[in-house]
């Protein structure tokens, strides 16, 4: 008997996620068509699907000047949006595992920074060559690495949650002024414009194939993190009982580096950097579906891709025509929300 | 036949001894506790045998050297309960804490299976851990949190457990509970437990082993050790043992 109530019990906790989770993305959806409404030339719903149709139909896009103005630079922009915010909202949900901190972010702990002073190394020294038209990726991707590693480093065994955020504003502090440094130091205008248009961050700009290599990327992120769902749902435990139950917490902090470093550094690389998506979004969905990964990978890919989408509309329609940086946006929304964390969760604790 | 032998292990901490000397087997089967007076070194000596210090070659599981048994292996036979704060592990809830006890058992890359789920069950069920499975752990008191870590620790169906102060928190009910339990594990199991209540130790334990300052004083069985003579001589204060209903009670 109460096994059969356990059994409904489940089956009906899983409804309700199954519910919530469509629900999240029809209104992903939804806001993604609504995005693409947006902009200087007017766009009406019925002409956003009418293309759509066209498209899914013939595999081409129609010849309208409406297409051309959708298919080049609206869509890729939202898909681009969408993609950056379930990428940082993962990124943020690992790294929030593996520190054990609520604070975790790539922005707040320097990863950001760190591949920015990368990208900018790549651009203006030349650095990375090696890797052809990749370079720049390749030095966001180093810069990120170091960053996290100089981070976890630092911030060692200690538990207490701001002592990491302290490191990581430093560390992101160093790794700014390094960035600013070598942009002064360049000797070609051209170079300094290149390296200040990732600096500031933005979504304009994107081209399907770049779309394409961030698509395969932040998909194959969230299905890695799902495949190690029980290692990463063993850490939150803490380090020595996940160690008596079998894991391996060197290899396990090494990984979660790499993997979140690639995808940060690659979305930097793209877009610049764009902070405290990543530190809110997991929040809002483990209130949602609680801290176990299996079902937070899912619900941290959509809530980040909607938070995002929307950041993306309001930094476009607040000003328009003028547009707000979107990393601009994103900190004014979220630096309060992290205000808010410090203060409530461990304001008591620290006097 | 030994299943856990400690051979000469000291430890030191800059010029401080923690550990001079030590050693001792734990016969299959049995039910070791080691006992002492704060600061003897009884936690110290676990987090050598659970490998969170190292074992500088002086521990043996069933004649390996512990540091050499591959982590799946480790998890799979030995059990580890310890008393530690806990990070982020607030919002999980008792009943996933549990079923993480099943991971050693679980393949890589696959969801647990209805076996581990039903032995969450079940274990949950004997620990009196039942009513908290859908609560959040920090939600719970400390007797609560730690009912939650002993099913965990059972869940993990070990060969060996390693239990350091497992009652602290404890209602009497489920101090009572939990060492009828390991009664039962120890059927078929080995247990060694750090334990500061001496009549738990006397009425249930079959070994002890009793510490001193970094030092082994001896080990036996249990009527042996825990008598008022020792343990005035070990913890420093006068000791009365009574005999009621045929169980042995120490008090001072």
């Amino acid at each position: 008997m109460p096994d059969q109530a356990n059994k409904e019990l489940k089956a009906e906790s899983m409804l309700s996620l199954t519910v919530r989770f469509l629900l999240i993305l029809f209104v992903l959806v939804a806001s993604m068509v609504l995005s693409v409404k947006f902009g200087s030339v007017d766009v009406t719903v019925s002409e956003i699907m009418h293309e759509i149709g066209i498209m899914m139909s013939t595999g081409n896009p129609g010849d309208s000047a409406n297409s051309m103005i959708l298919w080049q630079i609206r869509i890729p922009r939202t898909i681009f949006a969408a993609l950056c915010g379930m990428g940082l909202s993962l990124c943020g949900m690992v790294l929030q595992t593996m520190t054990r901190n609520d604070l975790a972010d790539p922005y707040v702990l320097g990863v950001s920074s760190g591949a920015s002073t990368g990208a900018v190394i790549a651009i203006i020294w030349g650095w990375f060559m090696c890797f052809g038209n990749y370079n720049v990726s390749a030095g966001a991707f180093i810069g990120a690495a170091v960053s996290t590693f100089v981070v976890t480093m630092a911030a060692g065994r200690s538990s207490n949650p701001i002592r990491l955020v302290l490191v990581g504003m430093g560390v992101s502090a160093m790794f700014s002024a390094l960035t600013m440094m070598i942009i002064y130091g360049a000797k070609h205008e051209a170079q300094v414009r290149s390296a200040m248009f990732w600096l500031l961050g933005s979504l304009s700009g994107i081209q399907w194939k770049d779309l394409l290599v961030i698509t395969v990327t932040v998909f194959v992120m969230a299905f890695i993190v799902w495949a190690v769902r029980a290692d990463l749902d063993l850490m939150l435990l803490g380090e020595g009982e996940a160690e008596y139950l079998g894991i391996n917490m060197k290899r396990m902090q090494l990984f979660v580096i790499v993997l979140s470093s690639a995808v940060v550094a690659l979305l930097v690389s793209k877009a610049g950097i764009i902070g405290f998506v990543g530190l809110i979004t997991p929040h809002m969905a483990r209130a949602i579906c609680g801290p176990t990964h299996g079902k937070l990978v899912v619900f941290s890919s959509v809530i980040g891709a909607l938070v995002m989408v929307w950041a993306d509309v309001l930094s476009r329609a607040l000003f328009a025509p003028e547009e707000v940086p979107i990393g601009v946006l994103t900190s004014i929304v979220g630096a309060p929300i992290f205000l808010w964390i410090v203060t409530h969760r461990y304001g008591e604790e620290q006097s | 036949m030994s299943i856990l032998e400690v051979k000469n292990l000291s430890y030191h901490v800059g010029k401080k001894a923690i550990l001079r000397d030590i050693s001792f087997t734990v016969e299959e089967g049995s039910m070791t506790c080691i006992v002492g007076p704060n600061g003897c070194g009884k936690s110290t000596l676990l987090s050598h045998i659970s490998r969170k210090l190292p074992s500088e070659k002086c521990i043996f599981y069933k004649g390996q050297a512990i540091e050499t048994i591959p982590r799946k292996q480790y998890a799979q036979e030995i059990a580890v309960m310890v008393q530690q704060g806990m990070g982020m592990v607030g919002e999980l809830h008792a009943e996933e804490v549990v079923l993480m006890g099943r991971y050693p058992f679980k393949e890589r890359f696959r969801d647990y299976s209805k076996k581990d789920f039903e032995i969450v069950r079940q274990v949950m069920e004997e620990t009196g851990a039942t009513p908290l499975r859908g609560e959040e752990m920090k939600h719970m008191s400390g007797g609560e949190k730690q009912r939650v870590l002993i099913a965990k620790a059972f869940t993990q169906q070990p060969q060996l457990l390693l239990m350091d102060e497992p009652t602290n928190h404890l209602d009497v009910k489920y101090k009572l509970q939990l060492m009828e339990n390991l009664k039962k594990f120890h059927q078929h199991g080995t247990v060694v437990v750090v334990l500061h209540d001496l009549s738990l130790a006397a009425r249930y334990c079959d070994q002890v082993v009793l510490m001193k300052r970094g030092r082994l004083i001896e080990k036996g069985r249990t009527e042996d050790i825990l008598t008022s003579e020792k343990l005035e001589e070990v913890f420093e204060v006068p000791f009365h043992s009574a005999i009621h209903d045929g169980k042995r009670y120490l008090y001072c």
